[in-house]
């Protein structure tokens, strides 16, 4: 690791002298750093080591009851459960006594407020992760991956056989996608596939859910074509002087700077049509003290979170071409 | 393009935890005790009971919890910046009633050991001291007398069938030796069969060291 495990007067000698006009500090004057996981993570508390969560079907559609006999019997349906345990995150930096003591600029003595810069990129990168490892390692409570292309509803295929309008959507009876198949690059068409997608959702009894997507999430690298998808009055790259359907649809950008993959793009929910939450077990919290013998002072900085994504709904994903 | 680092210290093993600890990911199908002597598997470092053979550089540390079982190695770790990649728990988790048609589903019950794919463990390292039951191996296994005499020795390390914790087998010496008895507990007069014994890992023996 480039970062000095103990600081110490040799390893920052500028800080010792006098006559420094300016000392850029990433960690003080990098201001434009606003946080970008609470614009789509559910954020809730947790005071234990674990919380779980489980997913529960309703009632199937209620059919006709003919004169003189009993309604049709149904019940729910039990699935899987989801259980996230936090994890903690932590950094300690050590600066030596004399290096504290010599320091002109006392910058030394402002560690935790470069903790908190490195904190929150943990909390950021986990919470970017649903995005980054939802088509391979995060799964929800139906054990499938976050974005799949076959999302197992409890109602099997009577679900999809009662869904409306699916027919042309699923990959297979009985389970509903919410990834393309196969992935696919941010178009005009992909998009519309998506949206198409996302909004034909049904429960996991075949009943439509009328979820809106809110959120185009991509990356940097994708801004100019969301800007053109998004805000062109036409659509983009067509001669034709058709409307650009997608203004009417009020979707906004969200672009996201902890995304890996260049080319994925996903769609998203308000926050309420999703599941992807943020467990703030315990918040970051600075720490100084110093070793009696060697009196090096010593920065520590904790926090305690957990990042799930307990259900699919709501949510839509490609990982690109 | 250069592609070296600087070299620097990471970790602080020190403080209020004066044994080294380190946790690894678990090897699949892992079943062992509490105070098992573990290595690292040589093909993809998942931490495994040890094989009880293995005398160069073959035991990275002692159980600091069971083994979970694991249905893959590592089966649920982080990867990065991501949260636990699993059930979170591996032991009682069962599948949904049979009216859903979610086959991958799992139900986690509460009080369950939780997991995130690692297993904590005591490293070897030559500085920390364990203590264990002294035995012999030889014929019926069974506890052996401790004797002042004892403390400077090296013996070996073996598998009690019947409860499956490990003992310092005063029956595997030179080759087949692993620790060296550093003293008697103090709590236990010398003589006391079945006593405990503390002792340091061998150094060609220990596998890491922190």
């Amino acid at each position: 690791m480039p970062g000095s495990a103990v600081m110490t007067r040799n390893q920052f000698p500028p800080a010792l002298a006098p006559g420094l006009r300016h000392i850029f500090i990433h960690w003080l004057d990098l201001k434009e750093h606003m946080p970008q996981y609470p614009h789509y993570m559910n954020e809730d508390t947790s005071d234990r080591a674990y919380e779980i969560d489980w997913e529960l079907s309703g009632t199937a559609p209620m059919p006709i009851l003919t004169e003189g006999s009993a309604p049709a019997t149904d019940g729910l349906i039990s699935g899987g459960t989801k259980k996230v345990v936090h994890l903690e995150y932590g950094l300690l930096s050590e600066v030596t006594r004399q290096l504290v003591d010599d320091d002109l600029y006392r910058v030394f003595m402002r560690m935790p407020e470069s903790h908190a810069r490195s904190g929150m990129f943990s909390r950021e990168a986990a919470c970017c992760s649903l995005f980054n490892l939802g088509g391979t390692s995060i799964t929800t409570t139906n054990g499938a991956t976050l974005f799949n292309t076959a999302q197992p509803l409890m109602g099997g295929p009577a679900a999809t056989g009662i869904a409306p309008n699916i027919s042309t959507i699923i990959n297979s009876s009985g389970t509903y996608p919410n990834r393309p198949n196969p992935d696919a690059d941010l178009t005009m068409t992909s998009l519309q596939q998506a949206i198409t997608m996302i909004a034909l959702q049904p429960d996991d009894r075949g009943i439509p859910i009328h979820v809106k997507p809110k959120y185009l999430v991509h990356t940097v690298q994708q801004r100019r074509n969301v800007r053109e998808l998004l805000g062109s009055p036409g659509v983009p790259g067509s001669g034709n002087n058709e409307l650009n359907w997608l203004i009417g649809e009020n979707l906004v950008g969200l672009e996201l700077n902890y995304l890996t993959s260049a080319n994925a793009w996903f769609l998203l929910a308000e926050k309420e049509g999703h599941q992807l939450k943020f467990y703030e077990r315990k918040s970051l919290a600075a720490a100084t003290d110093d070793d009696f013998k060697t009196q090096v002072l010593l920065f520590r900085s904790n926090q305690r979170f957990g990042v799930v994504a307990t259900s699919w709904r709501g949510t839509f994903g490609s990982y690109a071409a | 393009m250069a592609f070296a680092d600087v070299i620097n210290p990471y970790q602080d093993l020190g403080g209020a935890v004066s044994f080294p600890m380190r946790a690894t990911i678990e090897e699949a199908g892992q079943t062992f005790l509490l105070g098992t002597p573990v290595q690292i598997n040589a093909s993809d470092g998942g931490v495994q009971a040890w094989d009880g053979t293995t005398l160069t550089a073959g035991i990275a540390g002692f159980a600091a919890q069971p083994g979970q079982n694991l249905a893959t190695t590592g089966a649920g770790a982080p990867s990065g910046f991501s949260p636990i990649l699993g059930p979170g728990s591996n032991v009682g988790s069962y599948a949904p009633p049979g009216d859903s048609y979610q086959a991958l589903a799992v139900i986690t019950p509460p009080m369950t050991p939780i997991t995130d794919g690692n297993n904590i463990y005591y490293v070897a390292a030559p500085t920390t001291l364990f203590i264990g039951v002294l035995g012999s191996s030889s014929g019926s296994p069974a506890a052996v007398a401790t004797n002042n005499n004892q403390v400077g020795v090296a013996y070996g390390l073996t598998k009690e069938a019947a409860s499956g914790l490990w003992y310092v087998d005063t029956n595997k010496t030179g080759a087949n030796a692993a620790v060296r008895i550093v003293a008697l507990y103090p709590l236990e007069a010398a003589g006391t069969v079945g006593g405990h014994v503390i002792f340091s890992v061998l150094n060609a023996v220990a596998q890491i060291f922190a």
